[in-house]
């Protein structure tokens, strides 16, 4: 019945029929993005990820002009007598300065390829820099694993070659977490030959979600001094100190810490911080972007369907009153005109995705913002390419009955509605 | 014109006579509409000339690059400008009218100013700046003038500050009567407070400014001639270096945009630059001891901000700007696609219904050409309707839309502590703007229009007819 009358009225859904195929094929790559990024954001996360209730992020500026010809230390000296004042807060555990703010500037990190010594094949790695002698490890709350040093001796560690690694890359390139003096190659096959650099792995930590849009939890820590005259400073209170109460008192201007023209401008907890700068991410840029496209083109589906459909049943007023006549309920008349949309569907997303499984298979699937094109060993279901497309398929597919039954409703509501008399006199 | 009020009511007659087909329609339009003219205002915003940035067309962004034969690598290091070359060299070019020298970097940074009882504090953004930005940006000056040489040239601790900042702190000044767009020109005229004298000064990172001129807000999405105060660049105290300390005596820290004379192009400027700076390069070379190389890359406002097939260096020309606007206009044309094929398939539903009618037309002597025509040109009423809906709903997505962060993005940085991104009537209601507008709803109405109707009159009169038995 609904295969008959969608060959019936095959001229009058020629249209939308197009309409939609278009769609399904224009769209997909958008939606990919969008289903790949959210996954990535809201989905995938690192086990046993540090304790972020108590951990403050702040922002050090100088707020009087400086004037003259400054020495370094002149300079770095009130930013540590800074540190040191905050320190000494009775709610302070510990207190780090970082060069740049870790986990925060997401979209200003940046990776590279890294690889064992023996190994050809290389994974892609994000690159972060701590303060040596700062207190970095024990600060953020970043665990040891088994076998590596402690966190206090981890933020000792000094020297251009000496690192740090996170669990998922130790075992991602030696099997083992237990990679302590184990050497890598970081550098050289995205960039210039001559970055290159051979590296020594000093410690193995947890994983951290550093990125917002991570989704393999790769990140080497390189051990740095202190250059940056507007640091950042990472805070973490002791478990039983109340970060709103701390930084209720911090909002009082004159309680606010400051050492000669340096002052700690701002402080919020790491949730809000991570929260206000992550809709500035490269991923929320490009999730906004193309779900506003998607948006726009699912959007003229869904008129498409209402106009069509409601002209169609204007037509098919009489048959449906000799229909409602014969018995038929108003939930047979729904079904009717649903299924047949549905079909309608169906067969043009799934013409519109073969068209573009074409451009899939030249690699035109969407595996994140960042540079993700080492994936040969990973087994999630994004760097498999037909879980990934029939993942989004399905997505789209769905997606698009949505969108569909959403622009049938209206004008199959009013022929369910109307009386088998009227419906009958219709001309 | 008999002629086509006769059209025109019958084309009304029909859009009243199936209101239900009208509204799908005329909806469906909207959107189309909205969706290509939501991207045509935002290049309108990104290129067209806007006030007072209304000599965009004849500006120029400089960027520069020198080595020196002992930085081994050969590599060209980026620099800016110092006063020196602004003065020795682009103000002396016959092609150049004004040479707009600033510091703009520091919009990111934390400068609070505050009135000068100390009250009142609050972040802005300001850029020190030459007189010549004030020649080659528009301002509307609602109160005083812009600063002068002599107190640029000696440092004075001026400025001038937009009317949201003078609301701000409270000032009230007094809108100068003076016509709108004649900021450069207008005799100066002193400032009236409506705080008496406290109101003319304010601190600016804890240094008193005297306050000189008050200017109408400008939005941060015009980005070049945005802040909330300007000074000079040769005051003193507040931190701020315009010169570098190097023996590269072009290098400093200031941005510079040219205003070219009329009639003048990027190329003539370029060819102009090319003896000043051989000759800087070999002045510079006896100076420091050392082969220097000095480059200048001069980009007009469109290539600065519409780059898809532009690479550094590349002449300008017309061809290539039509190039760069390619993917805009596909885009556009994409978002006309889509919904063309929905429209066509209600027109189709629609000409369906009026078979009979035409056949009866055909028997009547009416040819298919004015047939096909007069379904067009009704169709064209009802797309224009559309059209004017969608207009007004772009600019409603726009005006919702830069209140979110990531539209603002697009326009400041993320550190900028102030910023107000305010919009002006000249970023949608533009003589350009209208005529997009109007050629969208023509491709549209015939995208839509032209096979359906086509189809439908094809049919024999015969069949036409017996529609309706």
């Amino acid at each position: 019945m609904t295969l008959k009358n969608f060959w019936a009225h095959r001229g009058q859904n020629a249209f939308i029929f197009v309409e939609i195929l278009l769609t399904a094929t224009l769209s997909f790559f958008a939606l990919d993005a969008i289903v790949v990024e959210t996954y990535n954001i809201y989905i995938a996360r690192a086990s046993g990820e540090f304790e972020k209730e108590h951990l403050l992020v702040g922002e050090v500026k100088n707020t009087i002009a400086l004037s003259g010809v400054m020495s370094l230390d002149s300079i770095f000296a009130p930013i540590y007598a800074l540190r040191d004042q905050v320190q000494s807060l009775p709610e302070v555990q510990s207190v780090s300065l970082v060069n740049e703010s870790f986990s925060g500037r997401f979209q200003e990190s940046s990776w590279d390829s890294v690889r064992t010594e023996t190994d050809t094949q290389c994974l892609i790695a994000y690159e972060h820099t701590f303060v040596s002698g700062e207190r970095f490890f024990e600060t953020l709350g970043l665990t040891p694993a088994p076998g590596s040093p402690s966190a206090e001796e981890l933020s000792e560690v000094r020297g251009e070659d000496n690192v740090v690694i996170t669990r998922s890359l130790a075992q991602a390139l030696f099997g083992t977490e237990k990679v302590i003096g184990r050497r890598l190659v970081w550098g050289g096959k995205y960039h210039r030959e001559e970055d290159k650099k051979h590296l020594t792995v000093c410690g193995v930590v947890e994983d951290v979600k550093a990125i917002e849009s991570q989704r393999y939890f790769y990140s080497i820590f390189f051990p740095n001094g202190l250059w940056d005259n507007s640091p950042f400073m990472l805070i973490r209170l002791k478990p039983d100190a109340d970060a709103g109460a701390f930084l209720a008192r911090y909002d009082m201007p004159d309680l606010r810490p400051q050492e000669g023209a340096y002052q700690l401008t701002t402080l919020e907890t790491y949730n809000d911080y991570k929260k206000n700068h992550s809709k500035l991410g490269e991923a929320h840029m490009v999730s906004t972007m193309f779900g506003l496209f998607l948006g726009i083109l699912l959007l003229n589906v869904m008129l498409g369907t209402l106009g069509s459909f409601w002209l169609q049943i204007r037509k098919r007023t009489e048959d449906i009153g000799i229909m409602r006549s014969f018995g038929a309920k108003r939930r047979d008349i729904f079904r009717m005109i649903w299924q047949e949309a549905a079909l309608l569907t169906f067969v043009a997303c799934v013409i519109g995705q073969a068209i573009w499984l074409q451009f899939a298979m030249n690699d035109l699937l969407f595996m994140g913002v960042h540079g993700y094109d080492a994936l040969e060993h990973e087994t999630d279901w994004v760097a498999q390419f037909w879980p990934h497309f029939l993942t989004v398929c399905g997505i789209q597919l769905l997606l698009m009955l949505l969108v569909v039954t959403l622009g049938i409703t209206i004008p199959t509501v009013i022929a369910m509605y109307r009386k088998p008399v009227e419906a009958l006199r219709h001309e | 014109m008999s002629k086509f009020i006769l059209f025109l009511r019958h084309a009304i007659a029909l859009v009243r006579e199936d209101k239900l087909f009208s509204t799908i329609y005329v909806a469906g339009t909207a959107v189309a509409i909205a969706s290509a003219m939501v991207v045509a205002i935002f290049v309108n915003i990104l290129l067209a000339d806007i006030p007072p940035e209304s000599n965009r067309s004849r500006t120029l962004y400089l960027t520069s690059y020198y080595r020196k034969a002992s930085m081994g690598n050969g590599e060209w290091l980026y620099t800016q400008f110092s006063t020196e070359a602004i003065d020795s060299c682009f103000r002396r070019m016959e092609c150049v009218e004004a040479v707009a020298g600033f510091m703009s970097y520091l919009h990111y940074l934390d400068y609070k100013v505050s009135d000068m009882d100390g009250q009142h504090e609050l972040p802005v953004s300001f850029t020190p700046a030459n007189t010549d930005f004030f020649r080659l940006y528009d301002f509307t000056f609602l109160s005083g003038r812009p600063f002068s040489e002599q107190e640029f040239q000696n440092g004075e601790p001026v400025c001038v500050i937009t009317e949201r900042l003078a609301k701000s702190l409270g000032l009230g000044l007094t809108p100068n009567p003076s016509p709108a767009g004649e900021g450069q020109n207008q005799q100066p005229t002193p400032l009236s407070h409506g705080r008496g004298a406290g109101g003319e000064a304010l601190l600016l990172a804890d240094k008193p400014f005297r306050i000189v001129g008050v200017v109408k807000t400008v939005s941060y999405m015009l980005m070049n001639a945005a802040a909330d105060v300007y000074i000079p660049y040769k005051v003193e105290g507040i931190g701020l270096h315009p010169e570098r300390q190097t023996n590269i005596p072009y290098s400093g820290n200031l941005d510079v945009h040219i205003l070219l004379r009329k009639g003048f192009t990027q190329q003539d400027f370029m060819r102009e630059l090319e003896p000043w700076r051989q000759r800087y390069e070999a002045v510079a070379s006896s100076q420091t001891g050392e082969e220097t190389g000095w480059r200048v890359w001069a980009n007009s406002h469109f290539f600065r901000y519409i780059s898809f097939f532009y690479s550094r260096g590349q002449e300008e020309s017309t061809t290539l700007k039509v190039m760069n606007l390619m993917p805009i206009a596909l885009l556009m044309l994409l978002f006309l696609l889509l919904p063309a094929v929905n429209l066509s398939g209600l027109v189709s539903n629609r000409m369906e219904a009026r078979r009979a009618e035409m056949g009866i037309r055909k028997v009547f002597g009416a040819k298919r050409r004015w047939l096909l025509q007069e379904v067009i040109n009704e169709n064209l009423v009802l797309t224009l309707l559309g059209g004017a809906v969608g207009w007004g709903l772009s600019w409603l997505f726009i005006s919702l839309m830069r209140h979110t962060r990531e539209f603002q993005t697009l326009f400041v940085s993320e550190d900028s502590k102030s910023f107000e991104l305010s919009l002006d009537p000249a970023m949608f209601f533009t003589p350009t703007l209208f005529l997009i507008a109007f050629l969208c709803c023509a491709v549209l109405n015939l995208m839509a229009a032209l096979i359906p109707a086509w189809r439908s009159l094809r049919k024999p009169i015969v069949e036409s007819l017996n529609q309706k038995r």
